[in-house]
């Protein structure tokens, strides 16, 4: 998939994702991949500096935590300003996709 | 752990380098997903070697996402690199620079009751008190007094050219001379007499034989004082060499007929005489007042200065053969030193009238002689051994234990307990409570929390600075070059909670109960033993510092668990303690073998000097220590030194900082009001009424002085 059109998208996913519950990095990608089919086909690298950008910006917030086994990873969570700009991001992409659908699937009435 | 993952890690975050904690925390995120992106692989069939290949190509250009990484936490790296600075070069400094400043008079007056008094004098001249002479802190307690003490007697004179404009000129042509017998008689009794003496010819030639003869009797006044401490305790006191003294007396006798000393004294003396028997002069009070602040002395021991000041006085008229001026002030010695007691009816003043009585009296019976008044003479002599009588009746210097208190008498709280309690059996048939003790327990408290906070700034000032070198020391011996021991920033608020509660207050109410147990050695009647107290107040602190401590490097070794880090297990901690200390033994062991055999050397401290073997076993330390430095776990070593640096330098600056000058602040308040350690009447328990106003009415009596009206006598509560 085109890489411009990934970068926008990217947070969304993110965001969207961690709306659900608290995530590890590993975890995000498996479901991204699994939900999507493997359509995106991320480099896995390239999560993480948009996971810290998130976090620098205080939109997320990273918890070392015990996961299986007993390895620690770190989990990501939503803090209260990521969990409102979840919501307007979906109201955002709902709005966006629907117009780009009307606009991309619809035969031109114009010249119908 | 796989080498590739460690070198892919290790690159993608080279941008991050300059913060090594966020740097491991981003490998660690790195090297998790990367193994568990490997493992899914593997599970799957692929083999370990073809799926960390794997890992790595689906993570992506190293180089791309190194970049981003960077851009990405740059933001938050420039943030941490303040609060880095901050905690690891501010605080630290800040922390040094309080507790070196504020904890130097308790090391200068180390071994005596300076422990207790004087802890924080010397920020009270510096800071609190901006109007008292300035007296660089760093000097010892003795030069500190005796410079204040001149400095003070200059400052008289200063408020006297303001009230005086017509005697400026007199007053200018011998400034700084006038204070200097005074002064030297104060500095005698710290032991600095030869080198001031030597000050004393430079500030005033004219009178130097007459500061030397009055220097001469105070000096043999200290050495008395103090001969049985210098031969038994070793030189603890500076004796003045007395040959050398003669010599100067006798050389300067010869250069000088007569002795000029009749400026200032005089003008000095009709204010003070002014004063006598009313209360003392407001501004003279208060001036007087500031510089007893920094001696932490009541107020009724102003007047002792003054009575030493006014018998210097007649003294020098009776030198010069002019007692009939100073009759005026031979007559007013009762007056005065009833004054004394009259002001502030307790003990305490008792003590500072008797005195006054006796200093006076013995200098007025110079003059009456000199003027040939016989009748004078005998009732000066009736009446000092009245006061003498009624010292001996409530004060006896033959009675065991008391005579040793007696240099105490106004400096330590305890024996003063004690003493009632002794007075109470030979003079009432009262006894006091443990209730009625309550002010020297007050006080007790009041000092154990200063010393305590000097003490706890002292021992973490030394862990700080063992911290320090800790971390410089794994800097050195790093893990792996790219991994700079991180900083952990500490703690979370259950964390702190967890600190203050098991690391502070549960030692200091373990503390608490065991004071008020026997076997703390503070049931009443016993005196106080400074040392035990020290040695109490060490532990407390010790155990405050181990355990809170113990708490916070228990929250920093889960994040070097988190981050990755190394960390030593139980038993590789032994094994670590014992190499060292078994390295220590056979280093101590060389060197004391190596002496022996080359220089043959009698081990005794007095006569040891260094040599080339202990220059070498110093080396061979050093370097042994160097070896068995736990180098597996320098990253673990690195960060625990590092991190917990800076909580020992915020702690000292807390108590340092700010319950220190707190309590400088109450310390001097409460001298300002004479009531920590010395209560005021009201406040007297219904014991110290009882004796106090007995001693009061016959010290009276034998002064042929009538009880004043309006007289605070003290009331029982």
């Amino acid at each position: 998939m085109n890489s411009e059109l990934m970068r926008g998208a990217t947070e969304t996913i993110i965001l969207k994702l961690l709306h659900e519950r608290a995530m590890y990095g590993y975890e995000i990608i498996k479901q991204v991949n699994e939900r999507t089919d493997n359509a995106f086909a991320w480099k896995e690298g390239t999560l993480y500096p948009c996971l810290h950008r998130l976090e620098g910006a205080g939109i997320i917030a990273g918890e070392w935590r015990e996961g299986d086994a007993g390895k620690p990873r770190k989990y990501y969570l939503l803090t209260h300003k990521g969990t409102v700009l979840a919501g307007e991001k979906a109201a955002e992409w709902t709005a966006f996709s629907s117009a780009m659908n009307t606009l991309m699937l619809q035969p031109n009435k114009a010249t119908a | 752990m796989d080498e590739r993952i460690e070198k892919l890690t290790d690159d993608v975050t080279e941008g991050l380098h300059d913060d090594p904690e966020l740097r491991l925390d981003v490998r660690q995120e790195l090297r998790a997903h990367l193994q568990e992106t490997a493992e899914s692989l593997q599970v799957e069939g692929v083999t370990d070697e073809e799926s960390v290949a794997a890992a790595i190509t689906a993570f992506g250009p190293p180089a791309e996402i190194a970049t981003e990484l960077e851009t990405a936490n740059k933001r938050r790296m420039t943030l941490r690199a303040y609060a880095r600075f901050t905690l690891r070069a501010v605080l630290p400094t800040l922390a040094v620079i309080l507790a070196v400043f504020l904890g130097y008079g308790r090391v200068a007056g180390l071994g005596g009751y300076e422990i207790f008094m004087k802890g924080s004098s010397c920020l009270i001249d510096v800071i609190t008190v901006p109007e008292l002479p300035r007296i660089p802190y760093w000097k010892s307690n003795g030069q500190r007094m005796a410079e204040a003490k001149r400095k003070q007697f200059i400052s008289d004179m200063s408020r006297y050219d303001e009230t005086q404009p017509a005697m400026k000129t007199v007053v200018e042509a011998h400034r700084g001379q006038a204070d200097f017998r005074e002064f030297v008689g104060y500095i005698a009794k710290f032991g600095y007499g030869e080198e001031y003496l030597a000050e004393g010819e430079a500030i005033d030639p004219t009178n130097a034989a007459y500061n030397y003869s009055h220097a001469e009797k105070l000096l043999k006044t200290g050495i008395s004082l103090q001969g049985g401490l210098n031969k038994n305790n070793g030189s603890k006191h500076k004796v003045i060499d007395q040959a050398v003294l003669d010599a100067g007396i006798k050389q300067y006798l010869a250069g000088v007929t007569k002795p000029n000393c009749t400026h200032y004294q005089q003008e000095m003396l009709e204010r003070k005489l002014a004063m006598i028997p009313m209360a003392p002069d407001t501004e003279y009070y208060i001036s007087k007042m500031k510089i007893k602040i920094n001696e932490h002395r009541p107020q009724f021991a102003q007047y002792r200065t003054i009575a030493f000041f006014l018998a210097g006085y007649m003294e020098l008229l009776v030198a010069e053969g002019r007692a009939e001026e100073g009759k005026v002030v031979a007559d007013s010695w009762p007056i005065y030193s009833a004054q004394v007691f009259n002001d502030n009816v307790s003990l305490y003043s008792y003590q500072s009238s008797y005195t006054v009585a006796e200093t006076m009296a013995n200098a007025a019976g110079n003059i009456y002689s000199q003027l040939g008044l016989a009748a004078d003479v005998e009732r000066n002599r009736l009446m000092l051994e009245k006061v003498k009588a009624v010292k001996e009746k409530y004060y006896p210097s033959n009675a065991s234990g008391i005579a040793k208190m007696d240099k105490k008498w106004d400096i330590e709280v305890e024996p003063y307990t004690a003493l009632l309690v002794q007075l109470a059996s030979s003079n009432s048939s009262v006894s006091p409570t443990k209730d009625e003790l309550a002010p020297s327990r007050q006080h007790e408290r009041a000092v154990a929390t200063e010393l305590f906070v000097g003490l706890f700034c002292g021992i973490l000032l030394i862990f700080l600075l063992w911290g320090g070198l800790h971390a410089l020391f794994f800097r050195g011996v790093q893990w792996r070059s790219s991994a700079t021991a991180p900083l952990v920033i500490l703690p979370s608020i259950p964390a702190l909670l967890r600190i203050v509660g098991y690391g502070v207050i549960l030692p200091i109410t373990c503390y608490a109960i065991y004071t008020q147990l026997p076997i703390s050695g503070r049931e009443y009647g016993l005196p106080h033993i400074i040392w035990r107290f020290i040695g109490e107040l060490t532990a407390v602190a010790l155990s405050i510092i181990f355990i809170a401590m113990s708490i916070a490097k228990r929250d920093i070794v889960k994040r070097c668990l988190a981050l990755g880090i190394p960390v030593p297990t139980r038993k590789e901690k032994w094994r670590q303690f014992g190499i060292t200390l078994l390295t220590i033994l056979i280093v101590a062991l060389l060197w004391g073998g190596l002496s022996l055999v080359i220089n043959r050397t009698n081990y005794s401290m007095a006569t040891y000097h260094y040599s080339i073997t202990d220059v070498l076993a110093i080396a061979l330390a050093l370097i042994s220590l160097y070896f068995c430095v736990d180098r597996k776990h320098a990253l673990y070593h690195g960060t625990i030194a590092r991190s917990l640096t800076p909580i020992y330098a915020l702690v000292i600056i807390l108590l340092a900082g700010v319950v220190q000058s707190l309590l400088i602040y109450q310390e001097v308040d409460a001298i300002r009001r004479d009531k920590v350690i010395f209560p005021t009447a009201p406040n007297f328990t219904s014991f110290e009424t009882d004796l106090v106003v007995k001693v009061h009415r016959d010290f009276l009596q034998a002064i042929h002085q009538p009880t004043p009206a309006g007289n605070p006598t003290p009331a029982a509560k």
